[in-house]
């Protein structure tokens, strides 16, 4: 067969009636073949993208508009062929933020192909908003002019995908359970036995970390080689038949100590497709504080039973509703009566009638509901037997059941008579010893009260005294306080005093020099009188404000050289040395500590004095010495002023220190009255002591105590 | 020249006696003397007296005496380059302490001793008084 084109025209006659055709033909078999071709392949082409189960589109442009697609590829659009010609955005909205759009732009644009797996789209299918999961492949079309479009091949995998998080949250939840389970859960796989899943209660039994996972068994867990539990694992394995174990003992390292506990598990062999063992199930359970206890509660046990024999205690019970009495051997014994005898009434019967009824109502009383269901009586009995009587201690306790109600007394009784004849005894004893306590208690109730006395006239007196104390302190304080009195009035009167003196002296300056008056030399004679008396007033007053501000507190106490201070006195009296050719002598003076200001008033007032007193016919002569000495460990300087002058009687010694003492005429030596007495003040604030010795016509010797340190 | 010494003393015997001396001393000084020192501080306040080249101030004086005197007149401008001496019968050797240290430009203790005064006042205008 050949394809021609042929065309041609009919032609007439003049009257219009047909006259023949003329035309042509070609032959056009080629070209024909070739539109077929292209026909035929286009339209394989559509059939197989419309038949590919994988869903295909074609995407033309960089818009991505929807050109071509299978039905599998709306099927995933959601969508229908209407879509066709319109661009992919605006045919899914939903896609614009899901990155699809920018991924198919780079294919086009770089002209490389994409591929994903598994990847999670939300698309709006069946009138709602769907998540799937797709594998894909964007694949660039290239065409003359470079990348015309886009195509997509498209698998949904939602529903593998779906299953396999299916299967690996259940997966999960599995291991979750296993993992916290209490029972202690691991398999074991292969011959070797090596560890997998262990869960946490396994690694707390094994006392071990997660890493003994993938190990193992003997390696990870050395300990276990020389117990049965290998041998046991290894007989499962090779026989398939499971093992189970109730309170096997066995050994594990419980913080690096090998330590006993007690196991239930099961060794459950897991087979594979061929029936074959391929790892052992393992399910233990420590169970070793239940058979601590169980082997405690054992042990209790026979430990009691032990002390009922030892103590030598008959046991007994009653039942509530019954009355029935079951006890033991001994019991039987004490009462004498038939072991077959349950009844409780022959047993009263054997009771000391003064006991009976109160025994009676003790154990109706224990089991009463409600009560507080003890019972705890002693009783004296008669064998009906020999008639031997005993005096027994019954304790007992009720029993309830699950509502409360009394079951039974159950109780012990023990044989006291031997125990009461001794307390017996004893009392007896004791009361005699008592009634003799109870006499000497008397003597000495009588001598107690006679300290009693005693302490009450001494508190008495006690109380006298600190009434004294309280007096002598309340005078103490007037005492202090007039004596401040008696210092201010010194010091005000003596600083007013010397005011009219001082103008008294100075008119007087000033008649004497009074170039307009003339005296004559009886009246001259007068005013020397005059200013004799003003001076040895003055002097008086002086001397009398010296004696108060020596009061004053506050005076500086530091280590005084003697030394310094005698020669300094030398100096001060220069001029009255000189002029009574008197010699003073003294060497190796100490160092005390004082006040250095009435150190030396109390040297210059004693140098003064000897001065002052000395004898006419000879010129004076002082020596000073001092050496140390020891009074109740303290250490004390003895200094003595010594002089040659006219002495005085022994028996005025003390009064010399008195304040305004005179022993000798204003005529023949001028004095206040107040140096020695100053004297004495000083060294009795230094804590030390002073004292004279004289001998009239000879000289005197004054003697001063004065501890080294300031105490 | 002339000179104003002024003299705040409660005693008009001193008072007396001061001047006399100045008179035998052949000074030609005016001599103001005050009953008590609240006196003597108003009026040189107030400028109601001449402004003295020279102040003797008595330590022991009835209602304020003569320590807070000396402080009451250092507060007065015109008198800060002014000598004050104080006069007492204190024994101020006793008391430990300078005239500096007060503010005072001299201590002098009445003598009682007419000649003894003279001396001693002589000797204190020739250093102080130019």
């Amino acid at each position: 067969m050949t394809w021609c084109r042929a065309a041609g025209d009919p032609y007439y006659r003049e009257d219009g009636s047909y006259a023949g055709y003329a035309g042509f033909c070609m032959d056009i078999d080629e070209l024909v073949r070739q539109q077929q071709a292209l026909a035929y392949s286009e339209e394989r082409f559509r059939n197989i993208v419309e038949q590919s189960p994988m869903a295909i589109g074609l995407l033309r442009g960089r818009d991505m508009v929807v050109e071509l697609g299978n039905d599998a590829i709306f099927q995933i659009w959601g969508k229908t062929r209407a879509i066709i010609g319109k661009q992919l955005l605006e045919a899914l909205p939903e896609i614009r933020d899901q990155g699809f759009m920018s991924l198919l732009q780079a294919v086009y644009d770089s002209g490389k192909p994409f591929f994903g797996t598994g990847v999670m789209a939300r698309l709006e299918r069946n009138g709602r908003l769907e998540e799937g999961y797709f594998n894909y492949a964007y694949t660039p079309i290239h065409s003359a002019g470079g990348v015309s479009g886009v195509m997509v091949l498209a698998t949904e995998v939602t529903d593998l995908v779906l299953a396999r998080k299916a299967i690996e949250e259940t997966a999960a939840k599995l291991r979750a359970v296993v993992d916290f389970a209490p029972a202690a859960i691991a398999l074991f796989i292969g011959p070797d036995l090596v560890i997998e899943m262990p869960n946490q209660a396994f690694l707390n039994i094994a006392g071990k970390g997660r890493e003994i996972t993938g190990k193992p068994l003997r390696a990870a867990m050395p300990e276990l080689v020389d117990q049965p539990f290998m041998e046991l694992l290894d007989n499962v394995y090779r026989t398939g038949r499971p093992y189970e174990a109730v309170g096997m003992p066995g050994d594990i390292m419980e913080n690096g100590i090998l330590t006993r506990h007690f196991f239930n598990f099961s060794y459950i062999p897991l087979l594979d497709a061929e029936g074959k063992v391929y790892a052992i199930l393992d399910v233990t359970i420590d169970v070793t504080a239940d058979i601590l206890n169980k082997k405690q509660l054992e042990e209790s046990e026979a430990f009691l039973r032990e002390a009922i024999e030892v103590a030598e205690l008959a046991t007994w019970s009653i039942e509530a509703k019954t009355n029935k009495l079951t006890y033991s051997r001994r019991m039987y014994d004490w009462y004498g009566i038939d072991p077959g005898k349950n009844d409780i009434d022959a047993v009263f019967e054997l009771v000391d009638p003064d006991d009976r009824q109160r025994v009676a109502d003790a154990i109706q009383k224990a089991l009463t509901a409600g009560s507080d269901g003890i019972f705890d009586e002693e009783f004296t009995i008669k064998s009906l037997t020999t008639g031997r009587k005993r005096i027994v201690h019954s304790q007992g306790k009720t029993l309830l059941d699950a509502e409360g109600n009394p079951l039974k007394l159950v109780g012990t009784a023990q044989d006291i008579t031997v125990h009461r004849q001794l307390q017996l005894a004893l009392e007896q004893e004791i009361q005699q010893r008592t009634e003799e306590l109870d006499a000497s208690n008397e003597e000495i109730r009588a001598a107690n009260e006679e300290i009693q006395a005693a302490n009450e006239q001494l508190a008495a007196a006690n109380e006298e005294l600190a009434a004294t104390n309280e007096e002598l302190a309340q005078s103490n304080e007037n005492l202090s306080a007039s004596n401040q009195d008696l210092q201010q009035f010194a010091h005000v009167a003596s600083h007013d005093l010397k005011e009219p003196l001082r103008k008294i002296k100075t008119f007087l300056s000033r008649l004497e020099t009074d170039d307009g008056n003339l005296y004559s030399p009886k009246s001259r004679g007068f005013l020397e009188k005059i200013n004799h008396s003003v001076n040895r007033m003055q002097a008086m007053i002086e001397g009398v404000l010296n004696y108060s501000r020596m009061n004053y507190n506050g005076q500086k106490i530091e280590k005084v050289p003697l030394g310094p201070i005698l020669s300094d006195i030398t100096v001060d009296l220069e001029v009255l040395i000189a002029e009574k050719k008197a010699v003073i002598t003294y060497n190796d003076l100490p160092e005390i500590e004082g006040s250095p200001i009435l150190l030396y008033q109390l040297f210059y007032n004693l140098v003064i004095n000897a001065l002052k007193f000395s004898a006419q016919d000879r010129p004076p002569h002082i020596t000073i010495t001092a050496e140390p000495i020891w009074r109740r460990n303290i250490h004390f300087y003895q200094i003595e002023v010594a002089d040659n002058g006219i002495g005085f009687d022994q028996v005025h010694a003390e009064k010399i220190f008195n304040t305004f003492t005179r022993l000798n005429t204003k005529d023949q030596y001028e004095g206040t009255g107040l140096g020695l007495a100053l004297c004495r003040k000083i060294v009795l604030r230094h804590h030390g002591a002073i004292e004279a010795i004289g001998e009239k016509g000879r000289g005197a010797r004054f003697i001063i105590l004065l501890p080294k340190h300031h105490p | 020249m002339s000179k104003h010494i002024l003299l705040i003393d409660d005693d008009r015997d001193d008072a007396e006696i001061f001047s006399d001396a100045l008179e035998e001393l052949g000074m030609e000084a005016a001599v103001t003397h005050f009953a008590d020192g609240n006196e003597g501080v108003q009026k040189l306040h107030e400028k109601t007296i001449a402004a003295p080249d020279i102040i003797f101030l008595d330590i022991n004086m009835p209602h304020i005496d003569g320590w807070d005197c000396l402080r009451e007149l250092k507060t007065i401008a015109y008198l800060q380059k002014i000598p004050i001496v104080m006069y007492s019968t204190s024994n101020f050797e006793q008391l430990d302490i300078s005239p500096e240290d007060i503010g005072a430009t001299a201590f002098l203790t009445k003598p009682d001793n007419f000649n003894e005064l003279k001396e001693r006042l002589s000797s204190l205008f020739s250093q102080l008084l130019s």
